[in-house]
């Protein structure tokens, strides 16, 4: 079961269009967006009800492959560092965009990834905002991009100033007057990192046999998933609306379909 | 007489004590003088009216324990408890006079009439009482002459009297204001067969000794502590009687000389403050008289605004005096403690409120440029020197009857001034001549002779027909004022002068020659020993054998002169231990202008938080460190040091003097005691530019660069060799590159692997990994990835510390790696910050920055890394005891958080806590702080809080798992990079003292400090940006010292660690983006312990008319432990010999090879080989 949810999860992965950053195909990526997140759930429940530490463990790495569409590189018997992505690739950034003083120092080879649709969810999610942002938007006011902030975090690379100097800066100082319930929630930097935190947790975790405590661990995976498709009705007013705090996957797309962004 | 009667029955229980009242009555009571006692109804006896006594008519009683309960109505509420008045008599002034009087005023603001002291002749070591309204309970044990006064439980005073032996007890109504109550009152007669009348019995020598001769010297070319050099003189003849000593006490130097010196056991410098040098008047009469020197307009700028001041000097610069008078104030206060050595002037002066004030100043080139020390702070104080007006001298003679207001009562006296002439007459005494008279603006200041007290001096303003003064009296100041009563009336226009010279013709006096300082250092190599007391530190200045000596520390100020709670270093020392962990005292505690902790072993110091001074020391320039004495070793010699012993009631203080008489005992080598103990710094790898390190298990150092190179000390070779160059980012503008190294635990048990924290070039994540060392390298293909810490090639704080856990966990520290400021302008524009402010009505000067919104992502972000202490096991899993696992979303390897650039951190493997310095934001009202992780999980706030500021809306119950800091500082004394230093806890060979143990050291790059203190429990204060407090009780750094004031010249620490030896080594690391000169590894050791004897010979001179017969010395041989060595020649023709200063006779002339060896009792020893020519003339060359 489980290496069959791998299989299709990679078929997903290569067979969806790539979003080129000149010209990036907003509703491919949030159609591919929609069904990673899709697969995100059905790996964590699987692993809430898997009967081995193995299903646990290939299950949590599914999971995390989906944020960042790069497998941890690291199995059960194995506990060092998960895989992660460089600077380049997670900001799909090049010296380009730098002052030379910066960005010479970072040397000019381009971002080792140009495929926006290798990043998972994460990658696709920025690259959706940035071509919306560039194209007028506004992140703080458009609901779907408040709840796509949400779900992928509020941070940034903005125009990299600081101190007069452009460098390569990511930031949330555009949120500087958000209230302070914002900023004592998770949604400022996005549930889609808990739930690549939680992912790292249990293939990280040297279990020793104790099946119980991975599946435990492994429900509260497939809880975090659940929380980015439907967002938290923080205000407690009976409903998620497209506001900061609140809105998940399921009001970012069923924002997108009204806007017209998807189908 | 008493208005209460009674059926008081004095009774005496089986534990033989004696009630005098129980509330049942007054029977045996008897009333002298005005007012009453009366009784109340809790049976409490309530003294009204005065100044009036009640004392016990019915008995005497010669050696007693009394005992009383009392309370007041008020802190200002004066009484007292007279004992051993010989005589009942009517008038209550008999008891004072005849008597002593334990005395009640808790604000008496004399120490000397207030609350525990015995009135006027002792003041109380401390004051424990309870608030006013509340019952104390006093216990006054009377043995012989011995007086020790308990308050509710704790000794306040010990002092030895020479009153009556015997007489009655009696409790004091001193007026109407101050409504004290008595109650409970009994005594216990003690039946003691030998009751110490003396202090000589008090510290009688029973079983038969080798006396112990001690030179003593009380010369002063400086200021003279008369009173205590007078007391002195009177206590150490008296013990000499009963004990080995035998003290010859002397103001000759000439007495200093090697053939006078060969007499003595010890030499003793009891308040000497004597100098090498000095200059004289050139005067026809042969005095030394007063002349101009200088007045100074000065303003002082304090918290409350500036303030105009003259301070007027007079005298010459080995003797002078003054007065210091503020714009405003009707009179001036005399100085005292006036000391100028070179264009260094010190003196202090009672400033009333305040207390007793020092002040130390330059005064080259005319101007003054000083500062004023009060309540820890420094108050600057600059000024110019005034134009000396004319000279004027009042013409004409005038009388004046004046009152001196004692505490005793009102004297009269007649004060007769013509011109420089005068004299005080008080009634029944002949006249005193007056000394010293000057004359300043509209002031008049003299001094005579009082016999008992000594020269005392007189300040007083005259007006008119009005003499307007103060006479001073062992530090206190007693209102003297008087009326004309023949002469014309005053009028001084502001003049000032005394009728001498302008400009004296001055000659230098050679007070010591070098002939006399070899003399004394050849006294120590000897072995003998060296006492100084006090003011022995404010001596001989321009002598560095001496400063050495001592210490290598000399006065530099005296900010305390007041009770003191002094800490007991070494309480097993026989100088120390009758004084338990700790004491009170009151005395003039010096500070000197270098710590002799470094070249000695401290025995007691000063207790800095007492003193007021927690929370002050961030400053480079601030010490907080103050021996009080110590021991140490000095060219074979024995020196014992104490800084107690300013006051004349000090010298009859027993507990003062068994200090003293023990410190002399092992300063002669009567009592074993080890002397040795110094703090050593080397360089041991100077080819290097550290920005971290780690000592092994065998005193290996493994030393980072931030460039990426890696290098290893070895202890053996003592040589520093580069095995690796891990591929990093360029650091420049940035701090990304190899952060922190250390190596396994078990590295030499089959792990030797190499742990580096470093960023991988062009990612920009930041790489906990592993190598294993073989060969003398790093296997660079044996790296094991542990951990990823994702982060973007932006400045600034990457931290990167790495230290092990106890059980071989492994913790980090992540930087939040964000770029918030604390400037909004550089975050956001003016229009947006002017909306916000607008919107929520606040002004924007008062809103402290900021909302650091960019660390939240990190450093308050649970599910980043970055921001925290993580915590690992060896192969990258996480510890399933971490505070957050099994929390989910969050990282499970945090172990604490909101921390913004954590650069060091050190673990106490022993208590597991964290210590853990935190560099915070560039910017006045923002801070560095300290942080302890005592079980993980904690909160430290960023970018919420910082230091002790809350930023605007937040509140500490918002910061969930909140923690504050141990210790923090901001910018009011330049940059700062707090690091956290290792917890010392070393025993055996090489440790520091026990002093060190459990402490906690910190240390700052920017400032290029390293500091050391304790952590206690403490409250502490957070403020809000809209004033709002919150106090909440932590663990705090008190008794904060610095480490190193000296020797961290021209580099800066940025990693310490605790080495397996008990060193500790400092990555010193200069430059910035780049190495520097000055970047090395450094260790600080303790050497303690026997060191070889130093052999020096040395050929006098043929024995006369013998020119092959040749003299010998072996001066400037000396054992540095002062153990007694053999002396063994080698004379170079086979003859040998081991006397200390042999003579030997060649067959014929030539050139010899010549040697002498010491050799210690541990076997220990040195040869020096020198060259002999045997001839007519002889001559030697040292190899």
């Amino acid at each position: 079961m489980l290496n069959r949810l791998i299989f299709a999860l990679s078929t997903v992965l290569v067979a969806l269009p790539a979003l080129a950053q000149d010209t990036p195909d907003v509703s491919a990526h949030l159609t591919a967006i929609s069904a990673l997140a899709s697969d995100a759930l059905a790996a964590s429940e699987s692993a809430a009800n898997a009967s081995s530490l193995a299903d646990v463990k290939v299950a949590a790495d599914a999971v995390f492959a989906t944020v960042w569409g790069m497998p941890s590189g690291i199995v059960e018997t194995q506990h060092g560092a998960v895989a992660s992505r460089g600077w380049k690739t997670r900001w799909q950034t090049t010296y380009h965009n730098f002052g030379e003083r910066y960005a010479k120092r970072y040397a000019d080879t381009p971002p080792e990834i140009n495929d926006i649709a290798q990043l998972g969810i994460v990658g696709r999610g920025r690259a959706v905002r940035k071509a919306l942002v560039d194209a007028g938007r506004d992140d703080r006011t458009d609901g779907f991009l408040i709840a796509l902030n949400n779900v992928i975090g509020w941070m940034k690379m903005d125009d990299g100033r600081t101190k007069g100097e452009v460098q390569p800066r990511v930031d949330m100082t555009r949120m500087w007057d958000a209230p302070k319930t914002f900023w004592n929630s998770t949604a400022d930097t996005g549930w889609l990192h808990e739930v690549h935190a939680q992912a790292v947790n249990i293939l990280k975790t040297d279990y020793d046999g104790d099946l119980d405590m991975a599946k435990a661990h492994a429900s509260d995976l497939h809880m975090l998933v659940k929380k980015v498709f439907d967002g938290l009705d923080a205000d407690g007013d009976g409903t998620v609306a497209p506001v900061i705090m609140e809105g998940g996957l399921n009001v970012a797309m069923a924002q997108a379909k009204a806007q017209g962004l998807v189908e | 007489m008493a208005a209460c009667t009674g059926a008081q029955q004095s009774s005496t229980n089986e534990a033989g004590w004696l009630t005098l009242y129980d509330g049942s009555g007054t029977d045996g009571w008897v009333q002298a003088g005005p007012g009453e006692f009366i009784q109340e109804a809790d049976g409490s006896l309530l003294g009204t009216g005065g100044m009036g006594m009640l004392y016990y008519a019915d008995q005497s009683f010669r050696d007693f324990i009394l005992e009383l309960d009392w309370k007041a109505v008020h802190d200002s509420a004066n009484s007292g408890i007279f004992v051993r008045f010989p005589e009942q008599s009517d008038d209550p002034w008999y008891a004072v006079n005849n008597g002593y009087e334990i005395q009640i005023a808790n604000t008496g603001g004399n120490p000397m009439q207030t609350t525990g002291a015995v009135y006027t002749f002792s003041p109380a070591s401390h004051i424990p009482t309870k608030p006013a309204g509340e019952w104390n309970t006093y216990q006054i044990k009377v043995t012989g002459q011995r007086y020790e006064i308990f308050l509710n439980g704790e000794k306040v005073n010990d002092f030895f009297g020479d009153r009556g032996r015997e007489g009655y007890i009696g409790i004091q109504n001193h007026d109407s204001d101050s409504k004290v109550w008595y109650r409970n009152i009994r005594v216990q007669p003690l039946t003691l067969e030998a009751a110490p009348e003396t202090l000589g019995e008090h510290f009688a020598v029973n079983d038969a000794r080798d006396p112990i001769k001690v030179l003593t010297f009380t010369t002063t070319h400086g200021f003279r502590h008369e009173g205590a050099i007078n007391a002195l003189k009177e206590s150490l003849p008296e013990i000499a009687q009963h004990t080995e000593f035998e003290f010859d006490i002397t103001e000759d130097v000439s007495l200093i000389n090697a053939e006078n010196l060969a007499n003595y056991d010890l030499l003793f410098f009891a308040n000497t403050t004597m100098r090498l040098k000095g200059e004289k008047r050139v005067d026809a009469s042969g005095g030394d008289g007063l002349g101009d020197f200088a007045n100074y307009q000065i303003e002082m700028n304090t918290p409350q605004g500036a303030m105009g001041m003259v301070v007027a000097l007079s005298g010459t610069p080995d003797d002078l005096s003054g007065t210091i008078k503020a714009d405003g104030s009707p009179e001036a206060a005399p100085l005292t403690d006036v000391v100028l050595n070179g264009d260094d002037l010190s003196f202090s002066f009672d400033s009333g409120q305040y207390g007793v004030l020092g002040v130390t100043a330059s005064i080259a080139d005319d101007a003054f440029d000083g500062a004023l020390a009060i309540a820890g702070m420094s108050i600057p104080m600059q000024g110019e020197k005034m134009a000396m007006p004319e000279a004027m001298v009042l013409e004409g003679e005038r009388t004046w009857d004046v009152s001196i207001d004692t505490p005793q009562g009102a004297m009269a006296a007649t004060v007769l001034l013509n011109g420089l002439d005068g004299t005080i007459t008080f009634e029944g005494a002949p006249d005193a001549p007056l000394e010293e008279i000057a004359y300043t603006g509209d002031q008049v200041s003299f001094a005579f002779d009082s016999g008992e007290y000594g020269v005392l001096p007189v300040t007083a303003t005259l007006d008119g027909e009005t003499f307007d003064g103060t006479l001073s009296v062992s530090g206190f100041n007693i209102p003297m004022t008087g009326t004309l009563t023949s002469g014309d009336p005053v009028t001084l226009s502001g003049g000032r002068g005394d009728g001498q010279p302008e400009e004296p013709e001055m000659e230098e006096v050679v007070y010591l020659t070098e002939a006399q300082q070899e003399a004394v250092m050849d006294f120590m190599r000897e072995g003998k020993g060296f006492v100084g007391a006090h003011a022995a530190a404010d001596t001989f200045y321009d002598w560095d054998d001496y400063r050495e000596m001592i210490g290598g520390g000399l006065f530099a100020s005296h900010p305390w002169t007041k009770s003191v709670r002094i800490k007991v270093e070494e309480p097993g020392n026989p100088a120390m231990t009758h004084l338990g962990e700790s004491f009170h005292f009151v005395d003039e505690i010096y500070v000197l202008d270098q710590n002799p902790r470094w070249n000695s072993r401290v025995l007691a110091s000063l207790d800095v938080e007492h003193a007021g001074l927690q929370g002050s020391t961030a400053g480079s320039e601030e010490r907080g460190d103050y021996p009080i004495s110590w021991i140490r070793n000095h060219n074979g010699g024995r020196v014992f040091y104490t800084k107690l012993g300013h006051f004349d009631h000090n010298w009859r203080n027993p507990a003062f003097l068994q200090h003293l008489l023990q410190g002399m005992r092992m300063a002669a080598g009567r009592i074993d005691a080890d002397f040795s103990g110094r703090r050593v710094k080397d360089t041991i790898a100077d080819n290097v530019w550290p920005d971290d390190l780690a000592v092994d298990d065998q005193g290996n150092v493994w030393i980072a660069e931030l460039t990426g190179a890696l290098y290893r000390y070895d202890a053996q070779t003592e040589e520093s060799v580069k095995i690796a160059e891990i591929p990093t980012t360029d650091p420049v503008n940035i701090e990304h590159g190899l952060f922190g190294v250390e190596v396994d635990p078990d590295f030499y048990n089959g792990e030797p692997w190499v742990y580096l924290y470093y960023t991988e070039q062009e990612t920009f994540i930041n790489t906990l990994s592993r190598f294993r060392y073989e060969n003398g390298a790093l296997d660079m293909a044996s790296e094991e990835v542990l951990l990823r810490v994702p982060t973007e090639p932006q400045c600034c704080h990457q931290a990167g510390d790495i230290e092990w856990g106890p059980d071989k966990t492994l913790y980090l520290s992540t930087g939040d790696t964000g770029m918030s400021e604390t400037r909004p302008d550089w975050e956001v524009s003016d229009e947006k910050l002017d909306a916000f402010f607008a919107e929520h009505g606040l002004d924007k000067d008062d809103y402290q920055w900021s909302r650091l919104v960019d660390s939240e992502r990190t450093a308050q972000n649970l599910a980043d890394l970055r921001g925290k202490i993580v915590r690992i096991n060896r192969d990258g899993s996480i510890p399933k005891d971490n505070p957050f696992f099994g929390q989910a979303g969050a990282r499970w390897e945090v172990y604490a958080y909101g921390l913004r650039n954590p650069y060091r951190f050190k673990l106490d493997p022993q208590t597991g806590y964290l210590y853990i310095g935190v560099v915070g934001p560039d910017e006045d009202v923002t801070y560095d702080e300290y942080n302890i992780s005592r079980e993980g999980g904690e909160n430290f706030g960023w970018p919420r809080d910082n230091g002790t500021l809350v930023y605007n809306e937040w509140d500490p119950a918002d910061i969930a798992d909140y923690a504050p800091p141990f210790w923090e500082y901001d910018y009011a004394d330049g940059g700062r990079s707090a690091s956290g230093g290792p917890v010392y806890r070393h025993e055996g060979p090489g440790a520091f003292p026990d002093v060190f143990q459990g402490t906690v050291f910190t240390y700052d790059w920017s400032r290029t400090w390293i500091k050391w203190g304790e952590i206690e429990e403490r409250p502490v204060t957070l403020t809000k940006t809209n004033g709002e407090t919150y106090t909440m009780n932590t663990l705090r750094l008190v008794n904060v010292k610095t480490f190193d004031e000296t020797l961290m010249e021209g580099t800066r620490p940025i990693s310490m660690e605790l080495g397996p030896d008990g060193a500790l080594y400092v990555a010193e690391f200069t430059g910035f983006w780049g190495p520097a000169p000055g970047s090395k590894l450094t260790r600080y050791r303790w050497v303690t312990g026997n060191e070889a004897p130093v052999s020096m010979g040395s050929v006098l001179g043929p024995a006369e008319g013998d020119p092959l017969t040749l003299r010998f010395s072996s001066k400037g041989s000396y054992d540095p432990n002062a153990d007694t060595v053999t002396f063994a020649w080698a004379f170079g023709d086979g003859g040998t010999s081991s006397e200390r200063h042999p003579t030997h006779t060649y067959a014929e002339a030539g050139t010899y090879t010549a040697t002498l060896t010491l050799t210690d009792p541990d076997g220990l020893s040195h040869t020096h080989t020198f060259e002999v020519e045997v001839a007519e003339a002889v001559s030697t060359t040292s190899r």
